[in-house]
């Protein structure tokens, strides 16, 4: 893909949209653009996590124990629990559909977060939704 | 509190401790040092928050729906996830001796995220570990 495509695309990311360009280019320096077909597990429950994914297109489906515990589309990203603890993955993820993926590795994950706090606390504010939810839900 | 031994109170907190001296400087600028009496609901939950809390000394229990749910000690944090989700508070914090914290308002705690990406990251470390341990648990 020729270069200021993908920065374009980039920026198109929610997590990646209150970037500065310089920023954007960035980013585009560290990640890797991959395709995935539909029908395959990206991360695996259990296993060792290495990666930071962002969806650039497609679908996938995130299960804990077989159980679909929720959806992901274009924009969203996933495997940041693995990166920023104890590096097991607390979720599979499986592609619905044929998809692009932005790929950071752990190296260029936490350089990013240095290097971008935007990014940072735009994770944050992800996680911490999802924290708030998921106390707000009945224990088992 | 001299600002040598608030610095190196500062310093002390694990939140802090990969913060250069500088960082630490303009943490010690922006947060308010105050006393709060054994028994004292610090923050409420259910409503909304606009303070996040580092606990400089002392003890303090977070409480959900009555329930004691996690036991904070010097060292410890709480307030961050009503400031980042802009959500109201989702538990109750009471000071279960006298304690002694660094408060940061909402700006300021905008400003240090920006400002200071180390703290950022130490932050999302701490709430993937809460989330993971939140999904260990079977919420989903």
């Amino acid at each position: 893909m020729k270069r200021s495509t993908y920065v374009e695309r980039l920026a198109r990311v929610p997590l990646f949209r209150v970037l500065a360009k310089k920023d954007l280019a960035l980013v585009a320096r560290h990640a890797e653009q991959v395709r995935i077909p539909a029908g395959k597990e990206i991360v695996r429950e259990g296993g060792t996590g290495y990666e930071f994914f962002v969806i650039a297109s497609g679908r996938a489906t995130v299960k804990r124990k077989g159980r679909k515990v929720a959806a992901l589309k274009l924009g969203d990203h996933f495997g940041e629990l693995a990166l920023l603890g104890a590096g097991t993955r607390n979720a599979s993820v499986v592609a619905e559909t044929d998809m692009d993926l932005y790929v950071l590795g752990r190296r260029d994950f936490a350089a990013l977060l240095r290097e971008v706090p935007e990014v940072a606390v735009k994770l944050l504010q992800g996680l911490a939704q999802r924290l708030s939810e998921s106390d707000s839900k009945p224990r088992r | 509190m001299t600002e040598k031994s608030y610095l190196d109170h500062l310093a002390a907190v694990p939140l802090f401790a990969a913060c250069a001296k500088k960082d630490l400087k303009l943490i010690a600028r922006r947060a308010e040092h105050v006393t709060v009496r054994e028994g004292k609901e610090v923050v409420k939950e259910g409503q909304p928050g606009h303070e996040f809390f580092v606990i400089a000394g002392g003890k303090a229990t977070v409480k959900r729906k009555g329930k004691k749910v996690a036991a904070l000690g010097p060292g410890a944090y709480f307030g961050e996830l009503a400031l980042l989700d802009r959500a109201p508070r989702n538990a109750s914090v009471v000071a279960g001796t006298d304690l002694e914290l660094f408060v940061l308002g909402q700006r300021e705690f905008s400003g240090l995220l920006d400002e200071v990406p180390g703290l950022a990251h130490k932050l999302l470390s701490g709430m993937a570990r809460r989330l993971r341990e939140a999904d260990a648990r079977g919420v989903h």
